[in-house]
């Protein structure tokens, strides 16, 4: 569970970018975090994930605050960044094993995890090599494995899908699937409308740093008086 | 070609997370900048004038602008190895600049003007400053002036030139070899070796022997002509400035320009006819999938770690597998203090031999605090020259957010990461203190003055990294540019003459040795606690500009 509480943040002093925000993301569930460009969604996971300091407010990652108790709040979340940016000098194998050791996962549940994961995201026979001659699809594979190799109860993505092949973002999307019906908490932002109509059992919107709607696909479609897509219905929420 | 060169220099010359930086900040900067430069010019003005006045001792006044563009030229041709090949072949932009309709002669004319350009920066303070001091001392005309005015913009271009085309011919058939890596070292060694062959061709053409050099340093200005005739690619230059007031000075003036012109013509030509191949190879991933489908995964490839030992090996095998972070982080710092101690020990025996004894007054101030004093700098310079914690954040580039949002203590990662510049600093250390014996014959003392060596080691490595912090470059196109550019080795060197100061000062009030160094000792156990609780107390906010 994610609880963003009465947040501000700002760049530049007197210029908020994000405003006052509260927010829930209940367990079992696949949030989506969808926003026009420049809304505030990375800035308000990097503060979530503990890249970014909090200028007001507090975020709690089950109970855990990440300005009062960072070390414990981290340890239960896995995020993946909006760029794939690896260690390139490593292997993908040496990328894996650091992170295993940071996060403490014994040997068994890596060498489970690993051969499972890669082979899903078909990287399994790349590991070996040096992450500099990966692409960026498989940069980004490499990270989505890193953070679910120490199975972490909250996973925070920011633009996952992007570089992946459809085969990858079949794959991602299951995932996030099972790991939200066991209880977790997916908390992924996207500009891809399809996938958050897909895959949300919830959506937040957020504009100029404010959270302007929270519900169901269905509850914001309602909102915005349209039946059609989710696409139409988003448009017609930020243009008000 | 003119928007190309301007888009390359502001790409590389902007500086990162500006955005969250507030104006009061960004004139702090400016200021500290603009002290730590005049600082470090000043210094080299009093530099300048101290070997002026002992050329000017023994008649060779005019070997000090040989002397200087001889070093400057060399350091030139030296540094081109690593830029040419980072710029022109290994920069993160040529993926984006290849797909786009330029020629490879406007690529080319682009990324060389850059490379001159940059070269300007170190010039200011390795070449401008100590022409002008010498300029003043020696009362030249204002001729001299305009003539190392053009110099200085000339000067870059004949070794980036010629370097970057050896370099060019390497990669077109290097190129072919899958493993970057592999092709980045092979390279830099063919380069070194061609460079070295092709310099000591066209520049060394006479030996020097001991009793020659003696009878060269006993003739007025001996020196200076000795080294003009030698190196015949700069003869031009030097005789320019050391002629400016009569024809001859604008005579080589113009050759040394005409040759200038025309090398990059030329080169520029021969090169856009080999560069597209060699760059378009070192843009393409390669994997070697064959050998891994003969190599399972098994437990064995899963050993749990320590999450310390797991986080320093992640330190060290960026540095060692990254050809410019290796040689300046670990191999220099490592063969600097030997070198310069083979160096010293050579020239005393040089001295000797020619009747001269170059450290009688060194020996006696051995026997004083001076002296100790001496030693403890010597090693802080040492420090100075080792780049892993000051570019302990900036050589991650933009994976250092990762820092951020993994479960490790931000200040435990801060002692984590000077822990390699740390250890390799150990070595000079114990040599600073292998010496130190030698020349005193003092057990107790070496012994303290070794343990204070390595605290003044730990404190300097903090400080690095918090430069590093304060002012990130994680934005690059190059781990070459990236080291170049980075204008935090000023902030670096101004804490070393800082420390060297204070060091110097102590020696004012306390004249025993042994008394000295404890006091030394003790005053780094505070300073080092200080900054231990400091990093402690302000970790959040130290790594605030990593995002």
């Amino acid at each position: 569970m994610i609880e963003i509480k009465n947040v501000d943040e700002s760049y530049v002093d007197g210029v908020k970018v994000i405003d006052n925000m509260n927010l829930t993301i209940d367990d079992g569930v696949v949030f989506g975090f969808i926003g026009p460009n420049g809304a505030g969604k990375t800035t308000t996971i990097e503060m979530i994930t503990g890249v970014l300091d909090i200028d007001k407010g507090d975020i709690l990652i089950d109970g855990k605050s990440i300005i009062k108790e960072p070390i414990e709040a981290k340890k239960k979340l896995g995020f993946v960044p909006d760029t794939p940016d690896v260690f390139e000098k490593l292997t993908g194998l040496e990328y894996l094993n650091f992170i295993g050791d940071v996060y403490e996962v014994p040997a068994k549940d890596r060498l489970e995890r690993v051969q499972r994961l890669s082979k899903e995201f078909n990287i399994y026979e790349h590991l070996r090599d040096r992450i500099q001659s990966y692409s960026h699809g498989m940069k980004q594979k490499l990270l989505i494995i890193s953070v679910l190799l120490h199975n972490p109860k909250n996973w925070i993505l920011d633009e996952p899908m992007t570089g992946l092949d459809p085969k990858a973002s079949y794959t991602l999307k299951k995932l996030m699937k099972e790991h939200s019906s066991k209880g977790n908490t997916v908390f992924f932002s996207t500009h891809v409308l399809e996938v958050a109509e897909k895959i949300c059992d919830k959506i937040a919107v957020i504009d100029k740093g404010k959270i302007i709607f929270v519900g169901t696909v269905e509850e914001l479609k309602a909102k915005a008086k349209t039946n059609s897509s989710l696409e139409e219905s988003f448009l017609k929420i930020i243009d008000e | 070609m003119k928007s190309l060169t301007g888009v390359i220099f502001k790409n590389s010359k902007r500086r990162d997370n500006q955005n969250k930086i507030t104006k009061k900040e960004v004139l702090l900067n400016a200021l500290s900048f603009i002290i730590v430069f005049v600082f470090l010019a000043l210094v080299m003005v009093i530099v300048s004038i101290y070997v002026t006045v002992k050329l000017a001792e023994i008649e060779q006044t005019y070997a000090f602008i040989n002397i200087l563009l001889l070093l400057n030229f060399f350091l030139l041709f030296a540094k081109s190895i690593f830029e040419s090949l980072n710029v022109l072949y290994f920069s993160k932009d040529l993926k984006v600049l290849l797909r786009l309709p330029l020629k490879p002669k406007d690529i080319l004319d682009a990324k060389l003007i850059n490379m001159i350009i940059s070269e300007y920066e170190m010039e200011l303070i390795m070449l401008a400053i100590p022409m002008i001091v010498y300029g003043i001392f020696t009362h030249v005309g204002f001729m001299f002036y305009i003539y190392m005015f053009i110099i200085l913009l000339i000067l870059p271009i004949i070794p980036i030139l010629i370097t970057s085309f050896i370099i060019a011919i390497i990669m077109r058939f290097t190129n072919s070899i899958k493993n970057k890596n592999k092709a980045m070292y092979i390279t830099i060694f063919v380069s070194i070796l061609i460079v070295g062959i092709v310099t000591s061709i066209f520049e060394i053409n006479s030996n020097v022997s001991i009793s020659g050099f003696e009878d060269m340093i006993l003739t007025a200005n001996g020196l200076s002509e000795q080294i003009a005739n030698s190196f015949v690619l700069i003869k031009p230059i030097m005789n320019t400035l050391l002629n400016y007031d009569n024809i001859t000075g604008l005579q080589n003036l113009i050759i040394y320009v005409i040759e200038s012109f025309v090398c990059y013509k030329i080169i520029v030509f021969l090169m856009s006819k080999i560069y597209l191949k060699g760059a378009i190879g070192t843009t393409i991933n390669s994997t070697r999938r064959k050998e891994f489908l003969n190599n399972k995964l098994t437990l064995k490839d899963f050993k749990k770690k320590n999450k310390n030992i797991a986080y320093l090996k992640k330190e060290f095998k960026i540095l060692s597998r990254t050809p410019i972070f290796l040689l300046q982080c670990i191999i220099m710092p490592i063969i600097y203090p030997i070198l310069v101690f083979l160096i010293m020990a050579s020239f005393i025996s040089f001295a000797n031999r020619v009747g001269v004894d170059a450290l009688a007054e060194f020996y006696d101030r051995l026997l004083e605090v001076s002296g100790t004093a001496i030693f403890i700098g010597i090693g802080q310079v040492f420090y100075m020259m080792n780049f892993c914690s000051i570019i302990a954040v900036s050589k991650e580039s933009k994976n250092s957010i990762i820092s951020k949002y993994i479960p490790i203590k931000l200040y435990k990662q801060f002692n984590l990461k000077i822990q390699i510049g740390t250890l390799i600093n150990m070595v000079s250390g114990f040599l600073v203190s292998v010496v130190y014996y030698i020349c005193t014959k003092n057990i107790l003392n070496t012994i303290i003055l070794f343990i204070v060596l390595i605290f003044i080691n730990m404190i300097c490595e903090k400080f690095k990294l918090l430069i590093d912090l304060k002012r990130p470059q994680i934005s690059w196109d190059s781990e070459y540019t990236m080291m170049k550019q980075n204008t935090n080795v000023l902030y670096e060197l101004f804490y070393t003459l800082i420390v060297i100061g204070i060091l110097m000062l102590i020696t004012i009030f306390i004249k025993n040795i042994l008394l000295y160094l404890i006091f030394v000792l003790i005053l780094c156990i505070i300073i080092n606690t200080v900054i231990n609780e400091y990093i402690y107390q302000k970790q959040d906010y130290i790594f605030r500009k990593i995002f």
